[in-house]
């Protein structure tokens, strides 16, 4: 091991004192360090204020620094902002009436277009007929009706009098089906429409 | 809490982020105003200082490598956030000095950190009033032998300083001969 020079044993007295100074270089060391510890002691003590751990609280906020809860990924942020958009009471109430706002206008555009129709069967379409001359025209319209909603046929009823019922009828597949199953041929075209007429009307 | 507990606390955002935003302020907060204040700056300026190294060290959170040491990462970030400060002081001191006002402010006694017309009382009157000239001089070298007293590590001298600690234990070494020419007279004086 290296003998230590002048310089360095003045380092190491000047970190620790020697009580009984055995050298120059200790004696000097020791000047230099009660020197330096009378200037540390007399200035005064730097202490960080609540103050400005606010400010810079304040600051970090306002350059977006200090984030209000932990920053996932970019793509793993985006899903749960969705998974917490779609979870908010807002959405749900938002959901629903989107689905009944739809429903509802679904509903007006096919009794819309069931009304069309009526008008079209009024003003004497050009489609082809089907002519039922039955006891009651009403029980028998229903009856149809009936049949129509579960086969999933378009049609539109219009009571012309009350003795006369036109259902016009969309000729679908299920609705050519349901008439092949009645032993009904149905005419040509897209569209036909069934006149239900009363025994009593009919001449 | 750890360092990689801090800097995962610094990047998560939330509570955890100003619990560890606030327990880096206080800890280091007082060593970096210290040495601020030991570099020259009045305590006004060090609390300025310290806020622009805190808001630093979040922005560059991110690029802190966990295989470094965060105490040198930070003092790193204080020293260089000295550095500018004290640029930019300097630039505003010459925009609005003129030459006649330099020459004023040279010769005015509060700007001299000691009178050497006044003589010295005794060796030790004769050392402070030395030191205190030397530390005006050279305050980096002051305030490291400041640490010494006190004790400090040499690592974490080293970390303060941004040398390795060979450099820094070399550097220490060599202060008795930059205080030397400060405080010649008075060792004759001990001497004698």
């Amino acid at each position: 091991m290296t003998e230590k020079t002048e310089d360095e044993k003045w380092l190491d007295a000047l970190a620790a004192s020697a009580d009984q100074p055995s050298s120059k270089t200790e004696l000097e060391a020791g000047v230099i360090r009660a020197s330096l510890l009378q200037t540390i002691n007399s200035r005064p003590i730097y202490e960080p204020s609540e103050s400005g751990f606010q400010r810079l609280l304040s600051d970090a906020r306002q350059q977006r620094l200090i984030y209000p809860k932990k920053s996932p990924s970019r793509l793993q942020g985006v899903i749960n902002a969705v998974y917490e958009f779609l979870a908010t009471p807002a959405c749900v109430m938002a959901s629903v009436t989107l689905i009944v706002g739809l429903s509802v206008t679904a509903g007006w555009q096919a009794d819309q277009l069931h009304d069309t129709e009526a008008e079209t069967v009024r003003g004497g379409s050009s489609a082809g007929q089907i002519s039922q001359v039955v006891p009651s025209p009403q029980a028998a319209a229903a009856a149809w009706q009936k049949e129509f909603l579960e086969a999933g046929v378009t049609h539109a009823v219009s009571f012309e009098t009350q003795g006369r019922i036109l259902i016009r009828i969309k000729l679908s597949a299920a609705a050519i089906d349901l008439l092949a199953s009645k032993r009904i041929q149905p005419p040509a075209g897209e569209w036909c429409t069934l006149v239900i007429e009363s025994e009593k009307v009919k001449p | 809490m750890t360092d990689e507990a801090i800097i995962l606390a610094l990047t998560g955002g939330g509570p955890h982020q100003t619990a560890a935003l606030r327990r880096l302020y206080q800890k280091k907060g007082r060593e970096f105003g210290r040495f601020f204040v030991a570099k020259g700056l009045s305590h006004a300026d060090a609390d300025d200082v310290l806020q622009e190294t805190m808001l630093k060290v979040l922005k560059q959170v991110g690029t802190f490598r966990s295989d470094g040491s965060l105490n040198s990462w930070l003092w790193q970030i204080a020293r260089n956030t000295l550095i500018d400060f004290q640029r930019q002081k300097m630039r505003s001191t010459e925009d609005t000095l003129d030459d006649d006002q330099w020459l004023a402010a040279e010769a005015n006694p509060a700007m001299q950190t000691t009178d050497p017309t006044r003589p010295a009382k005794s060796v030790d009157d004769c050392v402070t009033k030395g030191l205190a000239k030397f530390a005006s001089k050279d305050p980096e070298r002051a305030y490291a032998l400041e640490l010494v007293i006190e004790g400090v590590d040499g690592k974490e001298i080293a970390d303060r300083l941004g040398r390795t600690e060979t450099a820094t234990r070399q550097y220490l070494t060599q202060s008795r001969k930059h205080i030397a020419p400060f405080i010649q007279d008075c060792l004759q004086l001990l001497a004698a």
